[in-house]
């Protein structure tokens, strides 16, 4: 910036003024929310991922940031149960993994899953009406390039490995605070 | 430059996914020209527009589909 040629007070109360525009831009610019969504996906239901990433995609395609945080099963629905973990599992460990459901495919329904027959006939219908699967979605959200953080605690509780979340990108493990820092500096916070 | 989407057969938010994808590939002051039968998309391609500082130049019920003309500029979201 520079200053009009003045008298040595009038330069001196000019440098004052600079420094307090300067000052209240920087503040200005640090509260004005970044343009993100973040949204805590917790349940691991067919259903609910699917709300969860429709909403994703549709703010991804409204040029949002999207910040997607898998917690407990929601992160064990979206693991991919062929991935070669990186170290040996304990017996705990791979007793849990045959319990959880494996990958997006094997999620079941919130309502009406009727073993699996429930599930079947909306896909089936979904199919018919020109509704992305969730599978596309998930997709279409990776191309679009959403930010995926998986919940360190689940990982840990549930004996994952982050190398089982491959399908869906870079993932990066954290925890709770990284979660809220992303809510608050954006403008909507989701938990599905 | 006009680019054309035919998002007939697609239902929310797959017509919107592709605009934001022609989005990415065309210029600003580039025209996306669409046609969408999902009944959400009047609805939400002025919120797309809204959201993307996009102007909607022209927005057509028509009997099977929906048309939207849409011309691109220069600023709003990054792609």
């Amino acid at each position: 910036m520079t200053a009009p040629v003045a008298s040595e007070p009038e330069t001196g109360e000019l440098r004052e003024l600079a420094a307090r525009i300067a000052e209240l831009e920087a503040r200005i610019a640090a509260a004005e929310p970044t343009r993100a969504v973040s949204i805590v996906c917790f349940s691991g239901e067919w259903d609910r991922l699917f709300a969860a990433f429709t909403v994703a995609n549709g703010a991804l395609a409204m040029g949002y940031e999207v910040h997607l945080f898998l917690t407990f099963w929601a992160a064990a629905a979206l693991r991919d149960p062929r991935a070669e973990p990186s170290r040996r599992r304990s017996v705990v460990e791979r007793g849990i993994a045959a319990m959880l459901p494996g990958g997006p495919r094997r999620a079941r329904l919130s309502r009406l899953h009727w073993f699996g027959l429930g599930k079947r006939f909306f896909a089936w219908r979904m199919r018919r009406r020109g509704v992305p699967a969730l599978e596309e979605l998930i997709e279409s959200a990776r191309e679009q390039g959403v930010k995926i953080h998986i919940c360190e605690t689940t990982v840990d509780l549930l004996g994952m490995v982050p190398a089982e979340f491959g399908p869906l990108g870079e993932v990066d493990c954290c925890g709770v605070t990284t979660f809220l820092r992303d809510a608050t500096r954006g403008q909507l916070a989701l938990f599905v | 430059m006009e680019h054309r989407i035919d998002a007939r057969g697609m239902k929310c938010p797959r017509p919107i996914v592709e605009l934001a994808k022609a989005r990415r590939r065309a210029a600003p002051g580039d025209v996306l020209a669409i046609d969408a039968d999902d009944l959400a998309f009047a609805s939400d391609v002025v919120a797309w527009c809204e959201a993307t500082g996009a102007e909607l130049l022209d927005l057509i019920r028509g009997e099977d589909a929906t048309h939207a003309r849409i011309k691109l500029h220069s600023g709003g979201p990054s792609r």
